[in-house]
C-alpha cells in the first residue's frame, strides 16, 4: 500500500478511544503503579543487632559476586587467556567504588517523629528554677534517607 | 514527549518487567519494530506490542478470533453509523418526505455508478462468482442484494422488487446505456423510513466474504481469475480507494480530512500502479532476503467457502477459519526459498491480513448494497441531476460518512487489540509484583536474622532455599 499523504502526527491525545495519544496514555498509566513502602524493622532488634554488624567490605562483596558467576554463565577464572579474568577484576573495581561511595560520600538524614521520644525526668524544688535531667525510656524508630 | 519516545518507553518498561519472569518468550525488544515511529497508526503499534509480549502464535489466534467474531459487531456498528449519517443528511432543513419525482420516476444511473468494484459483471455461477455472491440458487429471490441485482440485470427492462422497499429495472440501451432505474416501493413517503428499512434488509458481511475480499485485495486471487479478469485500470481505481481509506484510517481524530486525502502524489501513484499490476498478475511481492512473488490459488478460497457453509456454530466456523489461515500461511511460506525465511514470510502474511481487516470492513460500504441507498439520498439532498465522477469523488462528497465509519471500525478493532495487550501486560505486572513481594519478604528476613547475630553464611543458605525467582 502506498504511503499516506501526511505521515507526521501530533502527540496530542484526541477524544477518540483508538487514537495513539489515548492508547499511549492508557499503557503508560499501567506502569506507574505505586510501590509499597518498605517494612519498618523492630526498634529493639535494631538497637541490639546493629551494633554487631561487621560493616561493608568491597573484597567480601566482590568475592561473593564472583562465586556466583556460574549462576549467570559468566566465565570464572582465567580459562581462555593469560592474566586476570577481566570480569573478576572489573567486579572488584565496581564493588570498591560502590563501597567507597557509600562510606565516604553517602549521608544519612534522619528525622524523629513528634512524640516518638518519651522522657523520664527528675529534679528538685528549692524554691527556684528546676533543672530537669532526663533520659528517653523507649527505643523510638526514626526515619532516614540516604543521600 | 514525542510519540516515538513514549512508544520506546513502553517497550522499555516491558523489557524491564520481563527481567524477573521466565515464562514469557525471550524475544528481543528494541526499536527495530517498524511501528516505533512518530506516526499515529495505533493498530501497528499494538500488534508489535502483542508480538513482543507473546509472539507470532498469539497474533494468529487473535486474527482468527477477529475474523470469526468481529463481523457481526462490525455489521451492527456500520449499520448504526449509516442510519445516523443518513438521518443527519436530511436533518439540516431538508424535507424528510420523498419528493414526487422520486416516487414517480425514481432515479436512473449507470450501473458503474453503483458498482465501483465491477462485482455485477461476474457470473454468480462461476468459480469466482461463488466467492462474491451469496444465496445464488435463489437467483432473483436471493437474500443477497448483489445476487438480486445480477439477476435483475439479466432480466432486461423488467422491474424487480427488493423486499418491497425498492424497485430496480435494468435498461441496456439508451443514453447513457446499461442503467438501473431505482424507485421506492409504493407506500414509502418518508426518506428516513426508507433508509432504515433498506439498511436493515441487507447483510454487509456474509460469513467468509471478509476473508475472500481481503485475499483478493492482497493477491488479486479473484480479480485475476478468467471469469472476472478485471482491467488494470479498474484495479488502479480499487488501489486508489484502498489508499484513501488507509490514509483516513491512519489519520488522528484532530486531523481534518481535507481534499488532499483524495489526491495522490507521484510516489503514491507509482505504488498504486505497481499494486494494480501485481493484482492483475495474481501475485503479491513479499520481502525475505530478496523479493518473492507469491500467489494464492482460488481453490483454497473455494474449499474454504464450502467448508464454512457447512459450519453451523461459531466454534465450527472458527476451526474452518483457523484451517484456511494456516493453509494460506503455509502456502506463502513455500515461496520463502530458505527454510529460515519461512517464519518471516508467514508472519508477513498474518500481519498483512490483520492490517487489511479495517480496510476490508470500510470497503464493504462502497459496494452496491450501500452506495444504492446513498445515491438516493444524494440525489434528494443535492438535486435530481447531481452526480459524481468516480468512486474517489463519491468518497470525497460523502467524507463525513467515510470518516464516521472508519472511526467506528478503528475503535472496534483497536479495542480488541488493546484488551489483549492490557491482558498480557497485566499478567506480566502481576507476576512481577509477586516476585517483588517475595524479594521484599526475603530481604526483611535476612535483615532480621543478621540483627540477631545469625552468620552471613547461614543466612545465605536460608535465602537460597527461598529463591527470589523460580
Amino acid at each position: 500500500m502506498s504511503e499516506c499523504r501526511s505521515p507526521q502526527k501530533t502527540g496530542v491525545a484526541s477524544s477518540s478511544r483508538s487514537s495513539i495519544g489515548n492508547i499511549l496514555k492508557i499503557l503508560q498509566s499501567i506502569f506507574s503503579l505505586m510501590k509499597q513502602p518498605a517494612d519498618t524493622l523492630p526498634p529493639p532488634l535494631l538497637f541490639l543487632g546493629a551494633k554487631m554488624r561487621p560493616g561493608l567490605s568491597a573484597r567480601d562483596m566482590a568475592a561473593r559476586v564472583i562465586s556466583r558467576f556460574s549462576e549467570s554463565d559468566a566465565v570464572n577464572g582465567e580459562i581462555f587467556q593469560e592474566g586476570n579474568n577481566v570480569m573478576t577484576a572489573l567486579m572488584v573495581t565496581v564493588m570498591e567504588e560502590i563501597v567507597n561511595a557509600i562510606q565516604t560520600e553517602a549521608k544519612v538524614s534522619t528525622i524523629i517523629d513528634p512524640g516518638a521520644i518519651t522522657i523520664n525526668a527528675s529534679g528538685a524544688n528549692a524554691g527556684g528554677p528546676v533543672t530537669v535531667v532526663g533520659t528517653n525510656i523507649n527505643i523510638p524508630a526514626t526515619t532516614g534517607v540516604i543521600q | 514527549m514525542s510519540i516515538v519516545k513514549q512508544k520506546e518507553d513502553i517497550f522499555g518498561n516491558i523489557a524491564a518487567l520481563r527481567t524477573l519472569t521466565d515464562d514469557f518468550p525471550k524475544l528481543s525488544i528494541n526499536n527495530s519494530f517498524p511501528s516505533i515511529n512518530n506516526q499515529g497508526n495505533s493498530q501497528d503499534f499494538l500488534m508489535d506490542l502483542i508480538f513482543s509480549l507473546v509472539g507470532f502464535e498469539e497474533i494468529r489466534e487473535l486474527l482468527i478470533d477477529v475474523l470469526t467474531y468481529a463481523s457481526e459487531e462490525a455489521e451492527s456498528v456500520i449499520k448504526e453509523s449509516l442510519k445516523v449519517e443518513l438521518k443527519s443528511l436530511v436533518a439540516c432543513g431538508v424535507d424528510p418526505s420523498l419528493p414526487s419525482w422520486m416516487t414517480s420516476n425514481g432515479i436512473t444511473v449507470p450501473v458503474s455508478n453503483v458498482d465501483f468494484f465491477n462485482i455485477l459483471k461476474t457470473n454468480p455461477e462461476s468459480q469466482a462468482g461463488g466467492l462474491l455472491y451469496e444465496d445464488v440458487a435463489a437467483t432473483i429471490n436471493s437474500s443477497d442484494l448483489n445476487t438480486f441485482l445480477y439477476y435483475t440485470i439479466q432480466d432486461q427492462s423488467i422491474p424487480h422488487s427488493w423486499n418491497s422497499i425498492l424497485d430496480f429495472t435494468f435498461t441496456q440501451n439508451g443514453t447513457p446505456n446499461n442503467t438501473l432505474t431505482i424507485i421506492p416501493y409504493s407506500g414509502y413517503n418518508n426518506l428516513t423510513d426508507l433508509n432504515n428499512d433498506f439498511i436493515d434488509s441487507v447483510t454487509l458481511f456474509p460469513s467468509g466474504q471478509l476473508i475472500t475480499n481481503i485475499i483478493d485485495s492482497l493477491f488479486g486471487t479473484i480479480s485475476f481469475n478468467l471469469s472476472v479478469n478485471k482491467t488494470e485500470k479498474q484495479l488502479e481505481t480499487e488501489a486508489q480507494i484502498e489508499s484513501v481509506l488507509q490514509c483516513i484510517l491512519d489519520a488522528n481524530e484532530d486531523e481534518v480530512v481535507d481534499d488532499s486525502f483524495f489526491s495522490f502524489s507521484n510516489p503514491q501513484l507509482r505504488a498504486i500502479k505497481e499494486e494494480a499490476r501485481n493484482r492483475k498478475q495474481g501475485i503479491r511481492q513479499l520481502k525475505t532476503c530478496s523479493t518473492v512473488d507469491v500467489n494464492m490459488p482460488i481453490d483454497i478460497l473455494t474449499d474454504f467457502r464450502e467448508q464454512l457453509s457447512a459450519a453451523t456454530t461459531y466454534n465450527e466456523q472458527r476451526v474452518v477459519i483457523a484451517n484456511v489461515i494456516n493453509t494460506m500461511a503455509n502456502h506463502t511460506a513455500t515461496f520463502a526459498g530458505q527454510p529460515t525465511d519461512e517464519i518471516s514470510v508467514k508472519l508477513d502474511f498474518i500481519g498483512l491480513m490483520f492490517k487489511s481487516i479495517m480496510r476490508a470492513f470500510v470497503n464493504a460500504v462502497l459496494g452496491p448494497k450501500i452506495v444504492t441507498i446513498f445515491l438516493i439520498n444524494y440525489k434528494i439532498v443535492y438535486g435530481q441531476n447531481a452526480t459524481y465522477d468516480d468512486p474517489i469523488d463519491f468518497m470525497k462528497k460523502n467524507v463525513q460518512l467515510i470518516r464516521e465509519i472508519t472511526d467506528n471500525i478503528r475503535d472496534m478493532i483497536i479495542e480488541i487489540l488493546l484488551q489483549k495487550v492490557l491482558k498480557y501486560i497485566t499478567a506480566l505486572i502481576s507476576r512481577n509484583y509477586v516476585e517483588a513481594q517475595k524479594e521484599r519478604g526475603n530481604a526483611q528476613l535476612a535483615i532480621l536474622l543478621s540483627l540477631v547475630g545469625v552468620p552471613q553464611e547461614v543466612i545465605r543458605m536460608i535465602r537460597s532455599n527461598i529463591p527470589i525467582s523460580y
